[in-house]
């Protein structure tokens, strides 16, 4: 590895947050190994990390909910010691969690849940007032810019999608104006309107003395907020890198004509914050492998929708699937792609007109679906896919208990077996195939949820959001499952994620209220062209009027410096075609996860 | 995999720490305190390892011990059946009914007990999954409708050969045949037919919930109903099917007691519920299982047994029974909740140094 470029461990004067020699083990592992690290005051400081690195143990070392065994931590100079998540939101530490669900009380209504910190305070009167709560909801709304209807004030949280619900999370720990605030991946269910409105709002907290420790594993957002970027593998802090680029609210870049877009191989040409891939190699200790694929093209026409209508008032929707490629359906929240597959997959109810293998299909129940091959991965692991406390090899053969059993018993040697095998196969970090699926990571856990299914006859494999919430190790190897399987089935995988998209498809098709917008091939592909089919997108906490988000949304991108840095905003440049890409030559730069490699050509194209 | 499989951080050994007390005793905790009870109850009590007393303790608990068997099943993919006790008298009265009343053989009154039990359980199978009741309030409903039904079937009264039933003259002519008494009353090899019942039914839940696919399924439904349903079970079946099998259970268990009391007796039934309730809950503690499972609910039904068992031997009031349940149960229920909550929840995962390449 070479020496990280820049490495500052703060001065210990202006440090607000400083962590020192932080150790855990649970039971003989040693998760982290003296991790030492410090944020200034009013910085935005990225933290990085593998799926196993020690992140999640250091955010919950740091947010009170484990004990270091040994170390120190100091808020504002001062030594402290968190006994519990209120010791360290006493001390002006606050953490949102990256799964939403641990932050809000999904039975309450949305106004209930943002007034109730306000509830719990002894000052409160003992009288409930929804005027009052509403009110104060409103109030805490107004500090994440967020505007809601009395409607949406007075639905459970149950109803609101994941977005939703994380925004609220969110909202939620800024009303207790923590000093230091901790974000894990607070972006991975928001969409690039919401991101840009949650960035804006960081920054303006940052310039309001606030301080924030930032962890990701989007390269993409680390670019557009933080002023360092530490990495964490194997429980130790392996560099800090200091932006090279100046901060993104200077940074609009300018059209300034670059060199043709596969050329350069220094990643620090780029307008840029970071030497991506020194952080890289520091992350995977190694240069990492470019990841693009090869566009392959479909074979015989699998799954045949004509006339499925996704929304009640959404026209019908045609579409052909074939087996050998894997088709994206690219659609933000409430584009409808959750429910398209949910129909295809019976669990809602069933498409009209559709055809499997040419055969009609309408399947009434997930039950119908699966014993012609047709197989669902669920949007939410923990809620639609796991059961919980269940080993390994039970999660695994939950949908096909005949085939592993006769005359009614199970076949549990059989069962371990093949247990075994999918770990193996997969690249499951497991001790074992009884080791209960609580032991997993997530990355983990999620390719058990997908191997589950390569357990039986895959016809058509959907996938919902696949990538949500897993590292980028665990993402590639998912992608490589995903791709390898095509010769078998058709595989369609939805997401709302356009680098994720761009990852694994060999076609496009991009989904919105309900209706396709775009359909395109891989090599076709361009993020403008993808990132409008998409449309802006208003989720219900942001909806006013049917005009102002545009404008809303505009702005407040604008402040967060994304116009034009966004990745999202970019064109694809012409080094991602398959062509191109597959020379390793001209592969400019190793990043595996984010087009921050296309930067240096948007410019140009853009002003072409 | 690719490459990318070689960068993985890889999971070593965990959970591999030396026996943890607490672990220990939430695993083995109930089986200790069950064994220490019957070698203090040994040494204490003159003849107390006896067949008597084998036979006494079983006996005792087969009546709730059955519906407790049906519960555990109904906890399995959601709830508890809280209308078991009130199936089992209604089983008792219709018992009573069809023999004394009508004066017909012991074979229809099973039948007909049977029947009743299926009916009230696919009430609650219908209410839970057609109407959309909460299990506990539907049962809760259906356990004062079966109560009601049973007292207003015998008009508030105990059914017994040769009464007058009010507004009728003539009194009743049958009795509950032998064949019927001798379900409870008869014995092979010491042990009462109704004993041998349990112990079948117990072996075949076992069976069933934890080796036969069905059994794992109805687990999943009970763990996670989307998660299971998005696999393809057909999850109302599974509850549905539950509560039926339920109710008929409940029904069995009524058919024993009636066999017992031989006559109608318009309180039988009344404490079944909340006896199977301590012992399916009793159940939980067993082995570590924090759940309901068939084996955990026999041994909770003769370690209730045989607590009560002794302490009566030993001039314990009858009248102190439920504190005693009451208090087992909450020994039992500390061991499967509160002690598990300090433990960790899952096994953090823990990396191991890449084996080549850090150069650094």
């Amino acid at each position: 590895m070479t020496e990280p470029s820049t490495i500052d461990t703060g001065t210990q004067t202006s440090a607000v947050l400083a962590v020192d020699g932080i150790s855990k083990s649970y039971a003989d592992n040693l998760v982290l190994r003296g991790v030492g690290l410090s944020v200034r005051r009013g910085e935005i400081y990225g933290l990085m990390g593998a799926n196993g690195a020690g992140k999640s143990t250091l955010i919950k070392i740091l947010s009170g909910a484990e004990q270091p065994d040994s170390g120190r931590i100091e808020v504002g100079g001062q030594p402290v010691t968190f006994a519990d998540p209120l010791a360290a939101v006493r001390r002006g530490v606050g953490t949102v969690h990256q799964n939403p669900n641990d932050g809000v009380v999904l039975d309450l209504t949305v106004a209930e849940n943002l007034a109730l910190d306000r509830l719990n305070s002894r000052s409160s009167s003992i009288w409930f007032s929804l005027r009052r709560a509403e009110r104060d909801a409103a109030e805490v709304a107004d500090a994440l810019g967020l505007q809601l209807s009395r409607a949406v004030m007075r639905a459970p949280v149950r109803q609101l999608g994941v977005s939703e619900r994380q925004l609220l999370v969110l909202a939620r720990a800024l009303s207790r104006k923590p000093e230091i605030l901790i974000l894990d991946e607070p972006t991975s269910a928001l969409s690039t309107e919401e991101t840009g409105r949650l960035f804006a709002l960081l920054r303006e907290l940052v310039a309001g003395g606030a301080t924030l420790l930032y962890v990701s594993h989007k390269l993409s957002e680390f670019d557009a907020l933080c002023d360092r970027v530490g990495v964490l593998r194997d429980g130790a802090m392996q560099g800090e890198f200091r932006r090279t680029a100046p901060t993104p609210a200077g940074l609009v870049p300018t059209a300034a004509p670059t060199a043709a877009p596969t050329a350069g191989t220094a990643a620090a040409d780029r307008p840029t914050g970071f030497d991506w891939s020194e952080v890289l190699q520091a992350l995977f200790d190694r240069t990492p492998a470019e990841m693009r694929h090869t566009e392959s093209h479909g074979t015989d026409v699998v799954l045949e929708l004509t006339g499925l209508q996704v929304f009640d008032d959404s026209p019908p929707l045609e579409l052909t699937v074939r087996r050998g490629e894997v088709t994206v359906l690219l659609g933000l929240l409430g584009s409808g792609k959750s429910e398209l597959l949910e129909s295809i997959f019976g669990a809602r109810p069933a498409p009209a007109g559709a055809t499997l293998l040419g055969q009609d299909f309408a399947p009434q129940h997930p039950a119908e679906a699966t014993a012609r091959g047709v197989y669902l991965v669920p949007e939410s692991r923990h809620e639609q896919a796991i059961i919980p406390g269940w080993a390994i090899e039970r999660q695994l053969t939950l949908p096909f208990t005949r085939r592993f059993s006769w005359a009614g018993l199970m076949n549990t040697g059989r069962e371990h077996r093949a247990g075994t095998d999918t770990i193996e196969r997969l690249g499951i970090v497991a001790r074992t195939a009884a080791a209960s699926i609580g032991t997993l990571s997530g990355g983990n856990q999620q390719k058990v949820v997908v191997g589950r299914w390569l357990l039986g006859t895959p016809t058509l494999l959907l996938l919902d959001e696949p990538f949500r919430g897993v590292d980028i190790n665990a993402r590639h190897d998912i992608g490589d499952t995903i791709r390898g399987i095509t010769a078998e089935a058709a595989v369609v995988v939805a997401t709302s994620d356009l680098d994720e998209a761009l990852e694994v498809a060999d076609r496009i098709v991009v989904l919105r209220q309900g209706r396709i917008s775009a359909d395109l091939r891989f090599g076709d592909a361009v993020r403008s062209e993808l990132i409008s089919a998409m449309s802006p997108h208003t989720s219900v906490l942001l909806a006013t009027d049917d005009d102002a988000p545009a404008d809303l949304v505009a702005d407040a991108r604008a402040e967060a410096g994304l116009v034009g840095h966004d990745p999202l905003d970019l064109l694809r440049s012409d080094d991602h075609t398959p062509g191109a890409s597959a020379a390793p030559a001209a592969a400019p730069t190793p990043v595996p996860d984010d087009d921050t490699v296309d930067h240096p050509a948007d410019p140009a194209e853009e002003s072409a | 995999m690719t490459a990318g499989s070689t960068l993985d951080t890889r999971t070593v050994g965990q959970d591999r720490q030396g026996p943890n007390l607490v672990d220990f005793f939430v695993r083995y905790g109930v089986l200790l305190i069950f064994a220490l009870v019957l070698i203090v109850f040994s040494l204490v009590i003159d003849n107390f390892a006896s067949m008597d007393t084998v036979t006494s303790i079983l006996q005792a608990q087969t009546v709730a011990g059955i519906a407790a068997l049906g519960m555990t099943l109904t906890a399995v993919v959601g709830d508890l059946d809280l209308s078991v006790g009130a199936i089992a008298g209604l089983s008792v009265t219709v018992a009573a009914l069809v023999m004394i009343k009508y004066a017909l053989t012991g074979g229809t009154a099973i039948v007909a007990c049977l029947l009743t039990g299926l009916a009230v359980g696919c009430v609650n199978a219908s209410l839970i999954v057609f109407l959309n009741i909460p299990p506990l309030l539907a049962t809760l409903g259906t356990m004062f409708t079966a109560q009601g039904l049973k007292r207003w079937l015998v008009d508030g009264q105990t059914l017994v050969s040769g009464m007058t039933l009010p507004g009728s003259d003539e009194p009743m002519k049958g009795k509950f045949t032998s064949d019927f008494a001798a379900i409870d009353g008869s014995r092979l090899f010491g042990l009462p037919y109704s004993v041998y019942l349990f112990l079948i039914i117990a072996v075949l839940m076992w069976v069933f919930l934890e080796r036969t696919r069905f059994g794992r399924l109805f687990y999943a439904v009970g763990g996670n109903a989307e998660a299971a349903r998005l696999a393809g079970t057909r999850v109302q079946r599974y509850r549905f099917a539950a509560y039926a099998i339920s109710g008929v259970l409940a029904a069995i268990a009524g058919i024993v007691l009636a066999s017992r009391l031989r006559q109608g007796d318009v309180t039988a039934g009344d404490s079944t519920l909340l006896d199977a309730v301590a012992m399916t809950l009793v159940g939980y503690a067993v082995l570590g299982a924090r759940k309901p499972n068939a084996f955990g609910t026999v041994i909770g039904a003769l370690f209730i047994g045989v607590v009560l068992y002794g302490l009566t031997r030993l001039q314990m009031s009858y009248y102190t029974q439920d504190l005693i349940k009451g208090l087992v149960l909450i020994f039992a229920l500390i061991i499967s909740f509160s002690l598990r909550r300090r433990r960790r929840r899952s096994a953090p995962i823990s990396p191991v140094l890449p084996a080549a390449g850090s150069g650094a």
